[in-house]
């Protein structure tokens, strides 16, 4: 006889309708008539669907045990495995009571009589708990405290501004010396410099000047006096 | 304190809270004691049973909900579309769930015959089932059905569910009974 090709949910799912199926009758001896195409349906298994193998083979052991059993009644397997494999009646009936259980289930699933929760969330509206700790007072001093500090923040970037000397102006400067004197060298040129910053501003103006190929530089050796010249026209 | 005052504030803190209520939550708020509250609640569930609006009890955690009599005109309000049907796999381990909790996944795949880890996951974050720790070992989790599943299947009262013996009486296996119950 064979195996329909449907998926069975487990290996008692299978076992129970090989036994339905045929119409026997729930003993060691059905047991062991079965045994045969269950093997069979494992054979199948392994290359379609290998995932619950393992399952289907702990079920296959105890249908040899019971079918060994039938075939030579004087084989001693071991009290232990003889009660697991004799079990399988017992858990296959649990298990047919869930299976009809679970279709009674899935016909109130069908009935689609869904119910639904209030699913507004109160937890996240902002709410406003002053310490109770606060007065007017204390308010106050925060309040001219936070005004100092911003004093301090705006104040800042003012005193920032006074040292700045502007790349531009620092370029048109240079380009003014350099028509005038065709040649002159980087120490002339900071020997006047009132900040750091205004060196480097003043490096910064070279390095764009010699980017746009206005005038070229030259160092005779490490740390000498770099030399600024016009770049010769084309 | 006077119940029909309690039974009333039980449902506007329900009404406000979001998400399941614990009733050691409501004895904590409510300051009445356990059983008064449990009382309450009975009366609560069995008295909303036709209104628009009922009380679901389970696990000891309670919470509002649409009634499921009128899902039908609820879902065409939302315009929701169909859901997705429970699988066979599912419905066989919510099955066992349902019956036998709190149990463990040795217990539910012993059952069932086959490993279950993948339908259990499926039902959990469905939120049809919760895991819970095992009161007797900390390293072993149990699985409950929710409230959520009540809703899921509409569900009013665990009590309307028909008694696991009633249910299963009738089942057994090809000319086997006395066989079975020798067991």
């Amino acid at each position: 006889m064979q195996i329909k090709t449907e998926q069975f949910e487990g290996p008692l799912d299978l076992l129970l309708q090989l036994i339905e199926e045929q119409k026997l009758d729930v003993s060691t001896l059905a047991l062991a008539k079965v045994t045969e195409q269950f093997l069979n349906y494992i054979r199948g298994l392994q290359e379609k669907n290998p995932i619950n193998l393992a399952d289907f083979l702990v079920i296959a052991a105890k249908l040899l045990v019971i079918k060994s059993k039938s075939l030579l009644p004087n084989l001693d397997l071991g009290t232990e495995d003889e009660e697991a494999a004799f079990d399988l009646t017992a858990q296959l009936l649990t298990y047919k009571k869930f299976k009809t259980i679970g279709k009674f289930l899935g016909k109130l699933d069908l009935k689609r009589r869904q119910s639904w929760a209030h699913e507004v969330d109160f937890s996240d509206r902002v709410t406003f708990l002053p310490d109770p700790d606060i007065t007017i007072i204390s308010l106050a001093a925060s309040l001219r405290q936070l005004a100092t500090e911003l004093k301090n923040i705006i104040r800042l970037p003012q005193e920032f501004l006074k040292e700045v000397v502007s790349i531009s102006d620092k370029i048109s400067q240079i380009q003014k010396l350099i028509t005038e004197k065709i040649e002159t060298s980087l120490s002339s040129l900071i020997k006047d410099a009132k900040s750091k910053t205004e060196i480097i501003v003043t490096f910064l103006a070279l390095l764009e000047l010699v980017k746009q190929r206005i005038i070229s530089l030259e160092q005779s050796e490490h740390f000498a006096d770099i030399m600024i010249k016009k770049t010769n026209a084309i | 304190m006077d119940s029909q005052k309690l039974k009333s504030q039980i449902l506007s803190i329900l009404f406000v809270a979001s998400k399941p209520v614990t009733i050691k939550e409501l004895v904590g708020v409510l300051e009445v004691s356990e059983e008064e509250l449990k009382q309450a609640v009975a009366e609560l569930v069995s008295e909303n049973q036709s209104s628009g609006i009922i009380l679901l009890a389970h696990n000891n955690k309670l919470q509002l909900s649409s009634n499921p009599d009128h899902s039908s005109v609820v879902k065409k309000f939302l315009s929701l579309e169909l859901r997705e049907k429970l699988t066979d796999a599912a419905l066989e381990t919510l099955a066992i769930i349902l019956y036998k909790q709190p149990i463990s996944k040795a217990e539910i795949e012993n059952i069932r015959g086959v490993n279950s880890q993948y339908t259990l996951r499926h039902l959990l974050i469905r939120g049809l089932i919760e895991k819970i720790q095992s009161p007797s070992d900390r390293r072993m989790q149990l699985y409950k059905t929710t409230l959520e599943f009540m809703q899921h299947l509409g569900i009013k009262d665990m009590k309307d569910l028909p008694d696991f013996e009633e249910l299963t009486k009738s089942i057994e296996l090809p000319g086997a009974a006395q066989n079975a119950n020798g067991q």
